[in-house]
C-alpha cells in the first residue's frame, strides 16, 4: 500500500472537512426532528390511516377496526352537511380577517399617534385582552350575554335604538349568535395583530413620513404611501396566521353554541369533532381533519411558497 | 489528524445523545412494565379511584359514609374524582379507553348502553347475586346494563321528577292547597304569575335545554320518541300524538317560564338556585335532594319548600309519567383493582347504604323497590311526591346510539328550538325524527 501524495491527502482532508460540515447540522437537528416526528408526526399519521378505517368504539375498546377505503370521505362529500359548512367556515375566516386585521391596522396607526401615558394604557388593555385565556373570555362572554342580566342586553336597551333587548336571546338563530363568536374572536385576536403591526410601523424610518409631509400629503396619502408598503409583508403573514387560526376555531364555539342553533355554528373543526366524539365515529371525525388540512394547505401553499423562495434569497 | 478527531467528537456526541435517548426510553418503558400489578400488592397500599358526578349532597353525604366502610373493611384507600355532566360521555370514552382508566365509574342510566354494547366497562354477570343482595332493582336501571343477557351495571340511585314550589309565594298569590289536577295546577301558576309580573320572574322555571324534564309532554300525550318494530328502531317523536306533546310543552315553557329560559342549558343556572333567589316559584325537580339544594342556596325559605307529583295534562286524575333516570355505577373493563372495585359496588348497593345514606339522608331514591317499602315510613312528607311520581316511569329506547343524541345536543336543541320558536313543531320535530332514525340504528 502506497502512500497518499499530499496532494491527494489534501484532497481527502478538504472531503471530510466538506462531509463534517454536511453531518454537524444533522446531528444538531436531530433533537428537534425526534421531538417533531414524535409530537407532530406520529398523530398526524395516526390521523391518516384511521380516516380510512371504521374506527369507533369498539376499536377503542374491542381492539376491532376495520378498513373502509375511502368510505369515510365519500359521506363528507356526500353529506348534506358538507357545503353548508364549508361556506360557514371560510365566511367566518374571511369575516374575522377583514375585521381583525382591519381594526389592527387602526390600533398600531393609533399607538403611532398617542403619547405615551394614553399608548402605555391602550398597550396595558390590549395585552390583558390577549391575555386572557380562550376558555375563560368566552365564558366572561356568556355571562356578557346573558339574558335578562347581561351587560350587553343592557347596553342595547339604554342606546334606545333598537328597543328592549333585556331579553334578547343570543341564541336563538345562527345570525345572532354569529355576532357573539365573531365580537369574541376579533376581540381576542385584534391585539396580536396591533402588536405585531406597531412593531413594524416603529420602525419606518422618520425621513419618510418628513417627506411625505413637506410634499403636502393628507393622513390617508401618507398611511397609503409610505406605511402601508412597509407593512405589506407583515400584514400578509398575520392574514394567513388570522386565516389558518380562524379556520381552525374550536373552543369558542364550542362553549358559546356548541355548533348550534340547529347547526347553524358548525364550521368544519365543530363537524369533526362532533362526528368523532358526539357520535363516536372517530374515523369519520378523522377524516373531516384530514380535509381541514388539505383545505388550508391549498390555501397557504402559495404563502409558503414565498417564504421558501425568501428563505432561499437570505 | 486535528480534522478527524474532530469529526470523531462530533459523532461521539451524537452516539451519547442517542444514548440517552435510549437510555431514557428505556427507564420509561422500564416504569411502565413494572407499574404495580394489582393483585402482587396488598390491599393496604391499593387505591381504588372512583368517578362520581357532580350531584350535590350525594357527595357529601353518602360517598364518605361509603368510603369510611370500604377502607375499613379492605384496607385501600379511596380516591374520588368529581365529575361535571357537560361532554361525560367524551370523557368517560377518553378515561376508560386509557391504559390508567378509573376504577368505579358512575354512568347515566341513557349512557350505559353504549358503553356495555362496546366492551368499555366489565360484564357483571359472574358477580350479580353478591351485588343484587338477595332484592331486585329498579327495572328502568337495571334494563338499560343488559347487553344480550349480560349485566354491565349496578344501579347506583333513582331520579324521578315532581314539582317543587315556593309555599310562601304560592299563599301570596292565593294558592293554599296542592294541585291535584292539571286544571288546578295551571291555575295555582297563573296565579302566581299575576301576583309577580317582572319579565324575569318565572312562574314554573323550565329551562329550554332541560330535555329531561320536558319529555314527559310528549308521553303525556302518548306520543314517544321512537317504538322498536323488528330490529329497528323507528321514530314516533313527529307522530301527531307527539306533536300535539310537544305543542303543549311549548306553551306550558311560554306561558309559566321567563323568556330568558328558552335557551337556558339545565346546568347553568340549575332550577334550584333560580328558585333560592325568588326568580321563580316551582321548579320541575329530579330528585328531593334538590329541596335541600334550594334551602341551602337561600336559608331564609328553608321549610318553604313543598313539592308534589305533576298531575297528567291529558288524562284527568292520573299523574303526569316522568323520566325513569338514575345513574348506574360500572368497572372500567381496564381496570386494574376489579376485585376491589366490585367490593366497593356490593357496598354502594347494600342496604344500609342504600336505605340510609341514599334515601333517607341524600334524599333521593334507592335503587330496589324493596329497599324503599323498607324505609317509606320514614321518608319526609316533602319527599314522598318523588316516591309517588316515580311510579310511571318512561324508559328511553335502549339503544347504544341514545348517547350520540345526548352527546351532539340536538335533543335539547329540540327543545330550545320549539320553546324560542325558531322552529315549527312540525319542523324541528320531522329534522329530529330522521336524525333519530339513523342514530338509534348505528351498529
Amino acid at each position: 500500500m502506497s502512500l497518499p501524495t499530499p496532494v491527494a491527502r489534501q484532497d481527502r482532508r478538504s472531503r471530510r472537512k466538506t462531509r463534517s460540515t454536511t453531518l454537524t447540522p444533522l446531528f444538531l437537528f436531530a433533537p428537534a426532528a425526534l421531538v417533531l416526528i414524535a409530537a407532530v408526526g406520529y398523530p398526524l399519521v395516526r390521523l391518516v390511516i384511521s380516516s380510512f378505517q371504521d374506527f369507533g368504539l369498539k376499536s377503542l375498546f374491542l381492539g376491532e377496526t376495520s378498513w373502509v377505503g375511502f368510505q369515510n370521505y365519500i359521506n363528507i362529500f356526500t353529506s348534506d352537511d358538507f357545503w353548508p359548512v364549508l361556506l360557514r367556515t371560510f365566511a367566518f375566516a374571511g369575516a374575522c380577517l377583514v375585521l381583525t386585521v382591519g381594526l389592527g391596522m387602526m390600533m398600531s396607526e393609533l399607538m403611532m399617534r398617542l403619547n405615551k401615558p394614553m399608548r402605555v394604557a391602550l398597550n396595558v388593555v390590549l395585552i390583558l385582552a390577549w391575555a386572557i385565556p380562550t376558555v375563560t373570555a368566552t365564558l366572561i362572554w356568556q355571562w356578557l350575554f346573558q339574558p335578562p342580566y347581561g351587560v350587553v342586553n343592557w347596553l342595547i336597551t339604554r342606546l334606545g335604538i333598537f328597543g328592549d333587548f333585556t331579553d334578547h336571546n343570543w341564541l336563538t338563530t345562527p345570525g345572532d349568535a354569529w355576532i357573539m363568536v365573531t365580537l369574541l374572536v376579533v376581540w381576542q385576536g385584534a391585539p396580536f395583530i396591533a402588536f405585531t403591526l406597531y412593531a413594524g410601523q416603529s420602525q419606518i424610518p422618520r425621513e419618510y413620513y418628513e417627506a411625505a409631509m413637506l410634499d403636502g400629503a393628507s393622513g390617508i396619502k401618507i398611511y397609503t404611501t409610505v406605511t402601508f408598503p412597509f407593512l405589506k409583508a407583515i400584514i400578509y403573514l398575520v392574514s394567513v396566521l388570522t386565516i389558518i387560526w380562524r379556520f381552525n376555531i374550536f373552543n369558542q364555539i364550542w362553549i358559546l353554541t356548541r355548533g348550534g342553533p340547529e347547526g347553524g355554528t358548525t364550521t368544519l373543526g365543530i363537524w369533526s369533532f362532533r362526528e368523532a366524539f358526539a357520535g363516536n365515529d372517530y374515523g369519520q371525525g378523522a377524516a373531516i381533519a384530514v380535509v381541514t388540512a388539505g383545505i388550508l394547505m391549498l390555501l397557504t401553499a402559495f404563502y409558503v411558497r414565498r417564504l421558501v423562495r425568501s428563505g432561499e434569497q437570505l | 489528524m486535528k480534522q478527524s478527531r474532530a469529526l470523531f467528537g462530533v459523532t461521539k456526541r451524537a452516539a451519547g445523545f442517542g444514548a440517552a435517548v435510549i437510555a431514557s426510553a428505556l427507564v420509561l418503558s422500564g416504569c411502565s412494565s413494572a407499574s404495580p400489578d394489582g393483585d402482587a400488592l396488598a390491599d393496604e397500599d391499593r387505591t381504588l379511584t372512583v368517578w362520581f358526578m357532580q350531584t350535590g349532597a350525594f357527595l357529601d353525604v353518602t360517598v364518605p359514609e361509603v368510603n369510611k366502610r370500604f377502607e375499613e373493611l379492605t384496607g385501600a384507600s379511596v380516591k374520588v374524582e368529581v365529575q361535571q355532566w357537560d361532554n361525560i360521555v367524551t370523557k368517560l370514552t377518553t378515561a376508560l379507553s386509557s391504559d390508567n382508566p378509573p376504577d368505579v365509574v358512575q354512568i347515566g342510566n341513557t349512557n350505559i348502553q353504549l358503553f356495555a354494547a362496546n366492551g368499555a366497562v366489565r360484564d357483571l354477570t359472574d358477580v350479580l347475586d353478591e351485588l343484587k343482595h338477595g332484592v331486585e332493582w329498579n327495572e328502568s336501571l337495571e334494563s338499560p346494563s343488559v347487553v344480550d343477557g349480560k349485566v354491565y351495571a349496578a344501579p347506583l340511585r333513582v331520579s324521578t321528577y315532581a314539582i317543587v314550589y315556593n309555599k310562601k309565594m304560592w299563599a301570596d298569590a292565593g294558592v293554599v292547597e296542592e294541585p291535584e289536577t292539571w286544571e288546578q295546577f295551571t291555575a295555582a301558576l297563573d296565579a302566581v304569575k299575576a301576583k309577580n309580573p317582572a319579565t324575569d320572574f318565572s312562574a314554573l322555571y323550565l329551562a329550554g335545554a332541560d330535555w329531561q324534564s320536558s319529555m314527559p309532554f310528549i308521553y303525556d300525550a302518548g306520543g314517544s320518541f321512537a317504538t322498536l318494530k323488528g330490529d329497528e328502531w323507528v321514530a314516533d317523536v313527529d307522530s301527531a300524538k307527539s306533536i300535539k306533546g310537544l305543542e303543549q310543552y311549548k306553551e306550558f315553557q311560554n306561558t309559566y317560564s321567563a323568556a330568558s329560559s328558552q335557551t337556558a342549558s339545565s346546568t347553568s343556572p340549575e332550577g334550584s338556585s333560580v328558585m333560592a333567589e325568588l326568580k321563580a316559584s316551582a321548579s320541575i325537580a329530579g330528585n328531593p335532594s334538590v329541596i335541600v339544594a334550594i334551602e341551602s342556596g337561600n336559608p331564609d325559605i328553608a321549610g318553604e319548600i313543598g313539592s308534589f307529583p305533576m298531575p297528567s295534562m291529558n288524562n284527568t286524575g292520573e299523574l303526569a309519567p316522568v323520566m325513569a333516570a338514575g345513574s348506574v355505577v360500572s368497572i372500567a373493563a381496564k381496570s386494574k383493582n376489579a376485585d376491589l372495585a366490585t367490593e366497593y359496588i356490593k357496598l354502594l348497593t347494600s342496604p344500609e347504604i342504600q336505605q340510609d345514606f341514599v334515601g333517607l339522608d341524600n334524599g333521593a331514591i334507592p335503587i330496589s323497590p324493596a329497599y324503599i317499602d323498607a324505609i317509606i315510613d320514614d321518608v319526609p312528607e316533602i319527599h314522598q311526591a318523588f316516591y309517588a311520581a316515580g311510579k310511571s316511569g318512561i324508559t328511553l329506547p335502549a339503544s347504544a346510539g341514545w348517547a350520540t343524541l345526548e352527546a351532539d345536543n340536538t335533543l335539547s336543541d329540540l327543545f330550545v328550538q320549539i320553546a324560542t320558536g325558531a322552529r315549527t313543531v312540525d319542523e324541528a320535530s320531522k329534522k329530529f325524527a330522521d336524525h333519530l332514525n339513523k342514530v338509534l340504528n348505528v351498529g
